[in-house]
């Protein structure tokens, strides 16, 4: 119940995430315009074989890498990166996971996270939430699958 | 409330409540007391609920027994003049106390009502004076008795004059303004033949005096001057100091006492009279039938009968007992004033200890108070949770996974010297919240181990909370607190409030034991369903199963 309760909580905060918070967040997911009305509950997001790259965000910028260890993740180097720009008749989404306290951000700074977390990935068009995803494998890989929108 | 209004001159206005004239039917004086008349007054906030609030208050003191209480003047203010109009009433004692102790207990209630003392004549929340000891006569310093202006403050004299029990000292004065009132009218004495009453007035200077005693009686065209002095006043400046002579008519006039209103205040004597006579005669009447109803009504709905009768007997002969509406909210006031909540402070770091039986909430309310002070408040402060249940499986696990979704710091301690030790490294942290073994009644092991945890860190501050529910009968909250009780309880949070529609167990148990509630706890969500606790919050939910 308390976890169901945390997760209530995130997902709110990831929603109405502050200016200047950091944000744990899948890289961004670059979308052909049209395809943004398909994200209906059900539809799923292919991501490739690979687990996408897990960042630090803040304010719609990278501003440092995580790395998966056998245990957990960890902050890798801080890095400063231009605003992410969408190519021509694209859109890009940013997959928000869990806010963190400014203290966490510091390279080498373990983050720990129940997978329950992932299921619950906020895709985010700008500060626009658009839909609601579970991070999840699938045939092909890894996959988002959409649980429902949220914009509107 | 009910409230009756009576203007006695453009600027004075006369209020009639349930409590205020009031007469206690107990009026004989035990051994050793002593008969005081002190004099009310306030005009910050709502005077008239601090007043009722003070009655209340006043009526549950075992060394100030309250004998009688005057109508409710309302006055402007005097001396410094920016500011609202004035609430004043005239209160009759009974205490063992002496004159010096009753004056710093009478400090101490003023405290407690919120009187912050700053200057001459300021605005003020309730400011209590002693009018009269007895005919005692006190000069000192900080006290003078018989109050040195009473009689010149029609703050003072008009109240005064409403009541049935007059002090000896002002009893001359006060005795011929009702023996003049008794007088059949057409074979009154003629105006020049009547008594005069001696009036003192202070200013500056005599000559501005003599003018503040013509601008009261403006009609009297031959003010007789008696007496002139100059005394040198508390601050060390000179007062001028003037009696004058005044027609007992336009004295009367100047107090606002009416015929109709002595008449009033005899046929009251006479009912207070007759109440006592059947009760002691052990006649049933209206007021037993009112006082069975309602406290039935109310004993129905969880509070203890003899803690309601406890409350209604100085109401017995009173007009109070029988009103039903009166004495129900003469009743909800006392659980009113019995309630006590503390407000949220989180102006310094803070160590907050949930101790409570199983299947409560507790590990819930840790969470709630954890998201609530990291995320709802006016800042983010920093939070971490201590776990002190090894007993129960997955309870660490349960408050772990929040933690680590929330990014907040979660330590468990087995062994009783980590307890210290984990404090200590959290040190930096605004609020640590420790969560311990839900532990039932009958379980002394854990109430024990508890109680080492605790000892193991006596040399810090460390406030602990009673879970419990609202849902639970008073014998079981009264037993779950007595088991608790001796690890210092501080305060309740009240958990499943939403739950139940029957709040009067809850209720019964706080007002008699006096623990402060902190939080109530509403429902699932975290942490929106948890809020400070508010009396009104509580009293609604009790009202509301009245009228259900």
């Amino acid at each position: 119940m308390l976890e169901t309760q945390a997760l209530r909580l995130n997902r709110s905060r990831l929603r109405h995430l502050r200016e200047g918070e950091y944000c744990l967040c899948l890289e961004p997911l670059s979308l052909k315009s049209k395809h943004l009305e398909r994200l209906l509950p059900g539809a799923w997001i292919d991501l490739g074989g690979q687990l996408p790259e897990l960042q630090i965000r803040r304010d719609g910028r990278k501003v440092a890498r995580v790395h998966p260890a056998s245990e957990g993740w960890y902050v890798g180097e801080c890095v400063e990166e231009e605003p992410d720009l969408a190519e021509r008749k694209r859109v890009l989404l940013e997959g928000r996971i869990a806010v963190l306290p400014a203290e966490r951000v510091m390279p080498g700074e373990r983050i720990e996270l129940p997978p329950s977390v992932f299921e619950q990935v906020l895709l985010c068009r700008g500060e626009e939430p658009v839909a609601l995803a579970a991070l999840a494998r699938c045939s092909e890989g890894y996959g988002l699958q959409v649980r429902e929108r949220c914009d509107g | 409330m009910a409230v009756l209004r009576k203007s006695i001159s453009p600027e004075l206005t006369l209020l009639r409540t349930p409590f205020f004239p009031w007469r206690s039917p107990r009026q004989a004086l035990r051994q050793g007391e002593h008969e005081v008349w002190l004099g009310i007054g306030g005009n910050l906030g709502d005077p008239l609920r601090r007043f009722g609030h003070l009655w209340h208050f006043l009526k549950r003191q075992k060394d100030l027994r309250l004998l009688e209480s005057s109508p409710i003047l309302v006055n402007p203010p005097f001396g410094y003049l920016e500011q609202p109009d004035f609430h004043n009433a005239v209160l009759r004692i009974a205490t063992s106390l002496p004159p010096r102790r009753l004056l710093r207990r009478l400090q101490e209630i003023e405290w407690r009502f919120g009187r912050v003392r700053s200057f001459k004549d300021a605005p003020r929340t309730l400011d209590i004076d002693i009018l009269f000891y007895e005919d005692r006569q006190v000069q000192r310093p900080e006290l003078t008795i018989p109050h040195p202006r009473w009689a010149e403050r029609p703050s003072v004299t008009i109240p005064l004059a409403r009541m049935q029990t007059l002090p000896p000292l002002a009893h001359r004065r006060m005795q011929t303004i009702r023996n003049h009132k008794k007088a059949p009218g057409p074979q009154a004495p003629e105006k020049r033949s009547q008594s005069m009453i001696e009036e003192t007035f202070e200013a500056p200077t005599p000559k501005e005096a003599f003018a503040l005693a013509r601008s009261k009686y403006p009609h009297v065209s031959d003010l007789q001057l008696l007496r002139a002095r100059q005394t040198v006043g508390r601050d060390g400046k000179l007062v001028a100091e003037i009696t004058v002579a005044v027609p007992e008519d336009d004295y009367l006039a100047s107090l606002g006492l009416s015929e109709e209103e002595e008449l009033i205040r005899e046929m009251h004597e006479l009912q207070d009279q007759m109440e006592r006579m059947k009760a002691a005669a052990g006649i049933r009447d209206k007021s037993s039938e009112t006082v069975e109803k309602v406290v039935g009504l109310l004993s129905s709905k969880g509070l203890r009968r003899d803690w309601l009768m406890q409350r209604v007997e100085p109401m017995l002969g009173t007009a109070v007992a029988e009103d039903e509406k009166l004495l129900l909210s003469y009743l909800l006031e006392e659980v009113d004033e019995g309630l006590r909540v503390v407000p949220e402070d989180l102006s310094r770091p803070r160590v907050m200890m949930m101790v409570g039986p199983t299947g409560v909430g507790k590990t819930t309310t840790i969470a709630k108070l954890a998201a609530r002070y990291s995320y709802l408040l006016d800042r983010d402060y920093r939070v971490a949770l201590i776990n002190l249940d090894s007993w129960r499986a997955g309870a660490y696990e349960q408050l772990d996974n929040f933690a680590r979704i929330l990014h907040l710091e979660h330590r468990r301690v087995e062994r009783i010297e980590e307890f210290a030790e984990q404090l200590d490294a959290l040190a930096d942290y605004d609020v640590i919240l420790v969560d311990t073994a839900g532990i039932s009644p009958f379980d002394t092991d854990r109430l024990i181990r508890t109680v080492e945890f605790l000892k193991s860190v006596r040399d810090r501050e460390i406030s602990t909370s009673l879970v419990i529910s609202a849902t639970a009968k008073y014998e079981d909250i009264r037993e779950i607190y007595e088991h608790f009780n001796f690890i210092n309880v501080e305060n309740a949070i009240v958990t499943k409030f939403d739950e139940t529609q029957r709040v009067g167990d809850l209720i019964a148990f706080l007002t008699e034991r006096h623990l402060p509630v902190s939080y109530l706890s509403t429902g699932q969500k975290v942490p929106d369903d948890l809020i400070p606790a508010e009396k009104e919050r509580i009293l609604d939910a009790f009202t509301g199963e009245l009228h259900a």
